[in-house]
C-alpha cells in the first residue's frame, strides 16, 4: 500500500462561489450585511498594511506548552501544529491522510512494518537538515516523556529501525489500524537543538521559549496567558508562493466568548474561535464578517452504565432516551447551529453508519418502554457533567423536566472534569450515567469508538461502564484491521449494536462556528482536526 | 522595636506553616487527579500511573508534604502540573501584570474617594447625596457586569478604549526589568509602548476601582464625621486655626489610620480577588494564572499562589502596622 504526497495547489478563497459551493458540501459560510461600527474593517485593513500580513486569532484557552511532546491538549495543539510537522498529516478539507515529511509509506502484508520513505531538502528552523535519525530521536523523546497523545503507540513499537538518511522502518507487536493517524500528532524535533539544549531535561526547558521544527512557521514569542506569535520560516520546504500566505500569526487568548465577538467585529482579530450562538445570529447581518457554520463533527452524548440499574435495563435505557428533546434542544439551545444524531458517531465520519435513523422524541413511546421495564412507576438515576459548560448543564435541564413527565427523577450532579473522570474510573463512585463530547480528540475514527465504546478500552475518560461483549470483539477487530473498507464495515456494526442496545442517548451534534472578517481569503475546514487549523493554509489580503 | 519585628517574623512563619498544612490538605482531599488532568483527555491508564509516579504522587501524603516544606525552605515553590516549569518563575511572570493592575486601581482609588469622602464629609447637600449614590452604586454593582458594559460602550460602541490585554496587537512588550510594562517601557523611553500599556490599564482599573472607591469614600466620610465632633477639634478652633489647618492638620491626620487600613485591606483583595475581572479583560495576571491552575488540579501551582497571596497580605498589614507609627507617634508597636 502506497500514498503518494500531494501539494496543496489553489487553495480556495472564500467567495460567494464557495460559499454556496461549501453549503451543498455540507459546509455554511454566511456573509452579510449591516451592523459593523463604523472603521472596524478600515482599521483591519490598516493593520494589515502595517507590515507584513499579519493574522490575529482569538482563541478561548491558553496555551500549556509549546513544547510538540508535551502538548497533549489542543490548546497546546493550536501553536505546536504551526511550528513542528509529523511524518503524516490530514489532507485539508478531508479525513484523509497524506505524506508532509514522509513523501509515502508500505505497510507490509501482515500489518506489523511500515517503511517511511522520507522527504528531501527539508531544513529545520536551526537551519539543520531532516533525516531519519531526526524521527528516530524524536519519537524515543516522545515516548520517554510520555505526554504527548501519540505516546498511545508506544507500547505497541517494537522497533524503529533507520536504515539510511531516508528511510524509517516502524515495527509494531500487532495490526494497529490508527497508527497513521495517531503519527499525525508524533512531531520531529531537531536533533542538534534537543542534544545542544539538552539541560538535563531533555531540553524541556529551552523548547518552551523557542522552536525547533519544520513547520511554516517559528516561534517569536510566548506572552504566557496572553499571547502566543509566531513568524514565517523562510526556508519552508512548501515554500510561500501564493499572494496570501500569511507571514505572522498572534493567537491571543480571549477566554470571554462575548469579547470574542466584539474583537472581531470591531476587526481588532481576524478570525474568533469560538463566539456565543446568539451573538452569532446578529453576526450573519455584518457585511464585515463571515460566519462559518461547520456541520456534524461534535457529538454530544450521554454514555450509560448498562451495568447496574437500573441501566441495565433495556427497556428503562429506551424510556430515557426516547423522552429526550432532541428538536428542542436544536432549535432553542443551539438556536439551529446543530442537528439531530443518527447514531453515536457524527454523520460527518467517514464510518458513520448512513442506515441508522435520526433520534426520535416520543413520550408515549418513552411510557410504553417504562412500562414494560422493571421500573414501571418510575425510579431515579444519576447523571453527570461538566461544570461550566453551559450547553450540558441546559440540556441535562431540559431532560430532567421530560423525564420526570414519566415519573423518572433526573439527579444531576455537576463535576469538575478531572473530578468527573477520577470518579469515573470506578463502578463504586461513578453516577449512572456522563456526558460526552465525541469529537476527534484522538484524531482516528476506530480508537475514538473503541475508547469510548469498548469495555476493554484503556483510555481513563474513554467507556462509561458499557459493557456488551459482542461489541468488544468488533472494536478489537477493528482496531487490528488495516484495510479501511473492512474496518469501516467493522464500525459501523457496532454502531447499529450501541443503537440497539441504547448504549448511549445521542443528544445534539453541535456545529463549530468560527466568525472572521473578510480580510481572511483562504480558509480550509479541517473536519479531521477542526479545533487545531493548520494556518499556513489560511490567507490574508 | 526588635522584639516587635522578631515577633512580627516568627508570626509570619506560623501563618505560612498554616497556609501550607491548609492547602496542601484541601488539595489533596479533594477528589481530582492532578496526573489525570495532566494526561489529558486521551490519556491510557498506564500513562496516568506513569506521570503519578513521576509527579510523585503514589508516595505518602506526610512525605510528599515534607518534602514541599524542605524546598520551600530553599525557595522552590515546585513545579507547575500544567507550565511544566517552576512556579516561582510562573509567579515572576504573571505577579508584576497583577501588581500593576493593582498598583494603578489603588492609587485610583485613593486619589479619588479619599477627597470625596472627605468632600461628603465637610459639604452637606449634593455633594454628599451624589456620593452615597456613587457608593450604593460601586457597592452594588457587580463587577463582571460593570466590566462587560464598560467594553461594550467604550470598545464596542465608542471605541476609544481597547477591549482588555496588556498590549495591542502588534506591538512589543519592553525588554523586562519589573515585568510590569507601564514602568519598563518608560525606563526603556518607549513612548508608544508606554502610551498602549496605559491605555490597556484603563478599563480593568476602572472596574475593579469602583467597588473600592465606595468602601474608601464612605470610610472616610464617617471618619472625617466623627473626628470633626470631637473636643480637641473643637479646641484647635477656639485656639485659632485657621479651618484649613484644623480640616488637614488635625482631622484628617487623626481619620487616616482607619482609611490606610481600608487602602491596605482593599489592595491585598486585589492582588487575590481581581480573578473575574482578569479573566474579563484578558489581563495574564495571577488571577487567571489560578484560574488555569484550578481547572487544571495543577495543585502545586494553586499551593504557590495560595502561599504568594498570603506573604503579600502579611506584608501589607506590616508596612500599615509601621505607618500607625508615623501617622501617630503615640501609638506604641507594642
Amino acid at each position: 500500500m502506497t500514498t503518494d504526497i500531494g501539494r496543496l495547489h489553489g487553495s480556495t478563497p472564500l467567495t460567494r462561489r464557495t460559499v454556496l459551493a461549501g453549503a451543498a458540501a455540507g459546509v455554511t459560510v454566511t456573509a452579510v450585511t449591516g451592523a459593523a461600527p463604523e472603521g472596524a474593517v478600515a482599521r483591519s485593513r490598516a493593520r494589515a498594511q502595517e507590515g507584513a500580513r499579519a493574522f490575529t486569532y482569538a482563541y478561548n484557552y491558553v496555551t500549556k506548552s509549546v513544547d510538540p511532546h508535551n502538548a497533549g491538549d489542543n490548546p497546546s495543539m493550536v501553536g505546536v501544529r504551526q511550528m513542528y510537522e509529523g511524518l503524516v498529516d490530514f489532507k485539508p478539507g478531508t479525513f484523509e491522510v497524506e505524506g508532509v515529511l514522509a513523501t509515502g509509506w508500505t505497510i507490509s502484508d501482515d500489518g506489523l512494518t511500515y517503511t517511511f520513505t522520507l522527504r528531501k531538502g527539508v531544513l529545520f528552523h536551526d537551519g539543520t537538515t531532516f533525516d531519519s535519525a531526526a524521527v528516530k530521536r524524536s519519537y524515543e523523546r516522545l515516548f520517554a516523556l510520555g505526554l504527548s497523545p501519540a505516546v498511545v503507540v508506544k507500547d505497541r513499537v517494537t522497533a524503529i529501525d533507520t536504515p539510511d538518511p531516508t528511510t524509517v522502518v516502524v515495527t509494531v507487536t500487532e495490526p494497529f489500524a490508527p497508527l497513521l493517524t495517531t503519527l499525525f500528532m508524533a512531531f520531529i524535533v531537531s536533533p542538534s537543538a534537543l542534544d545542544a539544549n539538552d539541560g538535563g531535561d531533555q531540553a524541556q526547558t529551552w523548547l518552551a521559549d523557542n522552536s525547533a521544527g519544520t513547520g511554516p512557521y517559528m516561534l517569536e514569542s510566548w506572552a504566557r496567558d496572553a499571547s502566543l506569535s509566531m513568524v514565517q520560516f523562510e526556508q519552508y520546504w512548501r515554500g510561500w508562493e501564493r499572494a496570501d500566505h500569511i507571514q505572522r500569526i498572534d493567537i491571543r487568548y480571549v477566554t470571554e466568548l462575548v469579547t470574542q465577538a466584539q474583537l472581531v467585529t470591531q476587526g481588532e482579530v481576524d478570525m474568533a474561535s469560538s463566539v456565543p450562538v446568539d451573538e452569532l445570529v446578529s453576526m450573519i447581518e455584518d457585511d464585515a464578517l463571515w460566519v462559518i457554520n461547520e456541520t456534524g463533527l461534535v457529538e454530544y452524548l450521554v454514555r450509560l452504565d448498562n451495568t447496574r440499574p437500573p441501566l441495565d435495563d433495556l427497556n428503562f435505557r429506551k424510556a430515557i432516551a426516547a423522552a429526550f428533546d432532541y428538536p428542542t434542544t436544536i432549535t432553542e439551545l443551539l438556536l439551529g447551529f446543530g442537528a439531530i444524531p443518527r447514531g453515536y458517531v457524527p454523520m460527518r465520519y467517514v464510518s458513520h453508519n448512513p442506515e441508522i435513523g435520526e433520534e426520535v422524541f416520543d413520550l408515549d413511546a418513552a411510557r410504553e418502554y417504562l412500562a414494560a421495564s422493571a421500573y414501571p412507576d418510575g425510579t431515579s438515576f444519576t447523571c453527570t457533567y461538566i461544570e461550566g459548560v453551559e450547553v450540558q448543564r441546559v440540556a441535562s435541564e431540559y431532560w430532567q423536566a421530560m423525564l420526570s413527565q414519566i415519573g423518572i427523577d433526573l439527579q444531576l450532579n455537576p463535576q469538575q472534569w478531572a473530578t468527573m473522570v477520577e470518579r469515573s474510573t470506578s463502578p463504586e463512585t461513578r453516577d449512572n450515567s456522563g456526558w460526552f463530547a465525541f469529537n476527534y480528540g484522538q484524531k482516528d475514527e476506530t480508537f475514538a469508538q473503541w475508547s469510548t465504546l469498548s469495555s476493554k478500552s484503556a483510555v481513563a475518560w474513554g467507556n462509561y461502564g458499557y459493557t456488551n461483549p459482542e461489541v468488544d470483539a468488533l472494536l478489537d477487530e477493528a482496531l487490528r484491521t488495516v484495510d479501511d473498507a473492512r474496518r469501516i464495515e467493522l464500525l459501523r456494526q457496532v454502531q447499529q449494536l450501541a443503537r440497539d442496545d441504547v448504549a448511549t442517548v445521542n443528544a445534539m451534534i453541535s456545529n463549530d462556528k468560527l466568525v472572521s472578517s473578510k480580510r481572511v481569503t483562504t480558509y480550509y475546514y479541517e473536519p479531521a482536526a477542526p479545533t487545531i487549523p493548520l494556518f499556513y493554509h489560511y490567507g490574508v489580503s | 522595636m526588635i522584639s516587635y519585628l522578631v515577633r512580627r517574623i516568627v508570626g509570619t512563619l506560623f501563618v505560612v506553616l498554616g497556609i501550607t498544612v491548609l492547602t496542601f490538605v484541601i488539595s489533596h482531599i479533594v477528589p481530582a487527579d492532578p496526573a489525570l488532568a495532566a494526561a489529558g483527555q486521551n490519556a491510557t491508564k498506564e500513562q496516568i500511573a506513569i506521570i503519578r509516579e513521576n509527579l510523585q504522587l503514589d508516595r505518602p501524603l506526610p512525605v510528599q508534604y515534607w518534602d514541599y516544606l524542605t524546598g520551600l525552605v530553599q525557595g522552590d515553590l515546585g513545579r507547575s502540573i500544567q507550565t511544566h516549569r517552576p512556579i516561582l518563575d510562573d509567579i515572576k511572570t504573571f505577579l508584576p501584570a497583577t501588581l500593576e493592575l493593582a498598583f494603578v486601581t489603588m492609587v485610583l482609588y485613593t486619589l479619588v474617594g479619599v477627597p470625596l469622602g472627605f468632600l461628603a464629609a465637610i459639604r452637606r447637600g449634593l455633594v454628599d447625596k451624589a456620593t452615597s449614590a456613587l457608593t450604593v452604586a460601586g457597592v452594588a454593582i457587580p463587577p463582571f457586569w460593570l466590566a462587560l458594559v464598560l467594553q461594550l460602550l467604550l470598545f464596542a460602541t465608542w471605541d476609544i478604549l481597547p477591549y482588555g490585554g496588556r498590549l495591542s496587537t502588534g506591538v512589543a512588550a519592553p525588554e523586562p526589568i519589573t515585568h510590569m510594562y507601564t514602568v519598563d517601557s518608560l525606563l526603556r523611553g518607549q513612548w508608544r509602548v508606554f502610551g498602549d500599556s496605559l491605555l490597556h490599564l484603563i478599563l480593568p482599573a476602572i472596574t475593579l476601582a469602583l467597588g473600592r472607591l465606595a468602601v474608601i469614600v464612605r470610610v472616610t466620610r464617617r471618619c472625617v464625621r466623627d473626628n470633626a465632633l470631637e473636643d480637641y477639634v473643637r479646641t484647635a478652633r477656639a485656639k485659632g486655626l485657621t479651618e484649613g489647618s484644623v480640616l488637614s492638620r488635625h482631622i484628617l491626620r487623626n481619620s487616616l489610620i482607619p482609611i490606610l487600613t481600608m487602602i491596605g485591606l482593599q489592595t491585598g483583595w486585589l492582588l487575590s480577588g481581581a480573578i473575574v475581572i482578569e479573566v474579563i479583560f484578558s489581563w495574564p495576571g495571577m488571577g487567571q494564572y489560578a484560574v488555569n491552575a484550578i481547572n487544571y488540579s495543577d495543585f502545586p501551582a494553586v499551593m504557590g499562589v495560595t502561599l504568594v497571596v498570603a506573604l503579600i497580605f502579611v506584608a501589607i498589614n506590616f508596612v500599615i502596622d509601621l505607618s500607625y507609627r508615623v501617622i501617630d507617634p503615640r501609638m506604641s508597636l507594642e
